[in-house]
């Protein structure tokens, strides 16, 4: 076998320039087509059939029926309270994992990472024996006298937003720590050299130039949670009934596939309006590369 | 037919064996007897297999079942015997249950499972679509079945009984004053303390119409009074701490004491009442109970027609239906079965005459054609 020396021949040049995204690319986009795109299309057009006719009668449904405009409320409310709850104590996080100290932020990057292998359902389930009537922390508080009767933690708005909360960490973590990581730190140190105390370099530098990552963890961290099902059908009430519930009831209980496939239609509609929105308003694609932040 | 026998032979007397050598004994001593006895035939299987089937080719054999301790004892009971029987045939299964996509196959004609178990409800809705296929009956032996196996719905093979059952916590009423009745299920004054029910309208109706003072064998309790149902189901609705959905979540609820009263699957209850020594207890009065329609069948369209028959000739026997109520105390349809098992066993089956004598039985004609509309009423009554 023979080392090839560079060849400049402009036309291989050329060939390997369609030819290695196509190759690299390829195999993706076939798959993505196919077993996405393809049936995402037939799920769309299967939304607006009744009875071999075009109708948008399951739509109809969707709206006049309140169980699925609630459910879809539900979920929105839920998820926004998710996403900030996550925002809120995943921020100083991602702030001690850039500035902190080196070993302990070892440490403390270990335990953010750790819980984010574990099963959404494992994660889910540990909740129910923390917080039930005989659960840990209710027979702590017992212990302790600070209360007689086991308090109902389980199965309400409060136990679904911490079983949330607590499976999109991790995530909300990691999308601000990499954003935080790109900041340039020389800048916060010229303002503490020009007289700024580190609470007002922080506030004046440091947090408007994370802005950007936090745009862009708060969307894709509301984003997942509007999918959420085992965590609200196991922690939550009939109350929290989210919407990827109710498309499952409507498909495997129901059987009634059309409106299974309008709900999770009118989802994604939804979901691409509030991302466009949500762009137009943060412009988060500078986060990806596009124009510098 | 004497030249089918040979094919289950040896599946048989592995069963035989370990049913007898552990009758009174618990799961557990059944689970390791029939492990070793499976070991002991290795040999003999290999060679039994070869001489049936020298130089045939692995042939698949697809079925679907709710998966977790449900495949455990299907495997134990009904498939690992029935493989070591049948070395060519390798079976192999999809979880979990999932009769929406088996439909969904069979309108594209392009069904992958062969044969399988359905739930009651969904062996009319099959039937109704043309999806079971018949069955020959010259490769399966009737006289091995009671006869209720196979008159209940044609080309099934009815396999197994499920009971809805009421459980309650025993620390918490000890004495023989414990709740005893569905309407003792809605009294909080006289029995307080957190409950749960399933999130299915099938159950949460028959049983709100049963607390509300209806004979559980009235011949008019179908079609379902919805209306006096829900009005029923207002009261209890701020006791109920959980509706649940997954079987888990039953027996975590008793295993951790999460509540006092709730509904049950009756294997879950048995599973954590016997294996996990839980304190709490099967009421079998106004059970709600399957029948005998949920069974095997092979589905229009199966690839491996041959074998699933071969499998069906097996699954319905004494044998098997006594080994699978050992495993996950579901209750035999062979009545043959009850021969197999301890009494004091039998009584925690749903098919113990006993058990069916008090239970109410769903009327699954009716639901198969209603149940989407409950379900619309009640979810929305749910939600509300």
């Amino acid at each position: 076998m023979t080392v090839p020396v560079a060849d400049p021949a402009p036309a291989r040049m050329s060939l390997n320039r369609a030819l290695v995204p196509a190759l690299l690319l390829g195999p993706t986009l076939l798959w993505i087509f196919f077993f996405f795109l393809w049936p995402l299309g037939l799920m769309v057009w299967q939304s607006f059939i009744v009875k071999d006719a075009f109708s948008l009668d399951h739509y109809a449904s969707l709206f006049t029926t309140p169980i699925y405009a609630r459910a879809l409320w539900t979920t929105f409310e839920i998820s926004i309270i998710c996403t900030v709850g996550s925002l809120i104590l995943g921020y100083p996080v991602a702030y001690y994992l850039v500035v902190g100290d080196a070993r302990i932020r070892a440490v403390v990057m270990i335990l953010v990472i750790i819980p984010y292998w574990l099963d959404y359902i494992v994660r889910s389930f540990s909740w129910l024996i923390l917080f039930g009537r005989r659960g840990l922390v209710n027979r702590f508080l017992i212990d302790i006298g600070l209360i007689t009767e086991p308090l109902q933690l389980l199965y309400n708005l409060g136990s679904v937003l911490v079983g949330m909360i607590q499976i999109m960490l991790p995530l909300m973590i990691l999308t601000l720590f990499g954003a935080m990581l790109r900041i340039n730190r020389q800048l916060v140190a010229a303002a503490e050299i020009h007289g700024a105390s580190p609470w007002r370099a922080f506030w004046s530098v440091f947090f408007p130039l994370s802005l950007p990552g936090v745009y862009a963890a708060f969307l894709l961290v509301f984003i997942i949670s509007l999918g959420f099902y085992i965590t609200p059908a196991l922690l939550g009430s009939p109350k929290e009934t989210m919407i990827s519930q109710i498309i499952m009831l409507v498909a495997t209980e129901l059987f009634d596939w059309p409106l299974a496939s309008a709900a999770g239609v009118l989802l994604l509609a939804v979901t691409i309006a509030v991302v466009i929105a949500y762009n137009r308003a943060f412009s988060i694609e500078r986060l990806w590369g596009g124009k510098e932040a | 037919m004497r030249h089918h026998e040979k094919d289950k032979e040896l599946a048989l007397s592995l069963l035989r064996e370990a049913l007898d050598e552990t009758r009174g004994l618990d799961r557990r001593a059944f689970v390791k007897k029939l492990g070793q006895v499976a070991a002991g035939s290795a040999i003999l299987g290999s060679f039994m297999g070869m001489a049936g089937s020298a130089g045939a080719q692995t042939r698949t054999l697809t079925t679907m079942n709710w998966g977790g301790s449900f495949q455990e004892a299907m495997v134990g009971a009904f498939i690992s015997p029935f493989e070591k029987n049948n070395p060519a045939i390798k079976v192999q299964y999809l979880t979990p249950y999932n009769f929406a996509k088996l439909v969904a196959a069979h309108q594209a004609k392009a069904q992958e499972v062969d044969t399988l178990t359905l739930a009651s409800v969904d062996m009319l809705r099959a039937q109704e679509a043309g999806m079971f296929q018949p069955l020959d009956w010259s490769k399966i032996d009737k006289t091995k079945l009671s006869e209720q196996q196979y008159t209940t719905l044609p080309n099934t093979i009815s396999s197994l009984t499920l009971s809805d059952v009421m459980v309650f916590n025993k620390k918490k009423w000890p004495s023989g004053n414990h709740p005893k009745s569905w309407a003792d299920f809605w009294d909080v004054k006289k029995f307080p303390g957190p409950r749960a029910l399933e999130r299915q309208a099938n159950k949460a109706i028959p049983i709100a119409l049963m607390a509300d003072g209806m004979d559980p064998k009235d011949p008019k309790f179908y079609p379902l009074d919805v209306y006096r149902a829900f009005k029923k189901l207002n009261e209890i609705k701020p006791h109920i701490k959980k509706w649940f959905t997954q079987g888990g979540e039953q027996q975590q609820m008793i295993e951790n004491e999460e509540v006092d009263l709730l509904l049950m699957w009756n294997g879950r209850a048995a599973d954590s009442i016997l294996k996990n020594k839980v304190s709490y207890e099967i009421v079998w009065n106004q059970a709600l109970y399957t029948g005998i329609l949920q069974g095997w069948a092979i589905l229009t369209g199966a690839k491996n027609p041959d074998d699933a028959h071969k499998l069906l000739d097996f699954v319905g026997r004494a044998e098997p239906q006594a080994a699978f109520a050992r495993l996950i105390y579901y209750g035999p349809a062979n009545l043959k079965a009850y021969d197999l098992l301890e009494p004091a066993f039998g009584k925690l089956m749903p098919s113990h005459p006993d058990n069916v004598k008090v239970a109410h039985q769903y009327d699954y004609r009716w639901l198969s054609t209603n149940l989407t509309e409950i379900t619309r009423k009640f979810e929305a009554w749910l939600t509300a």
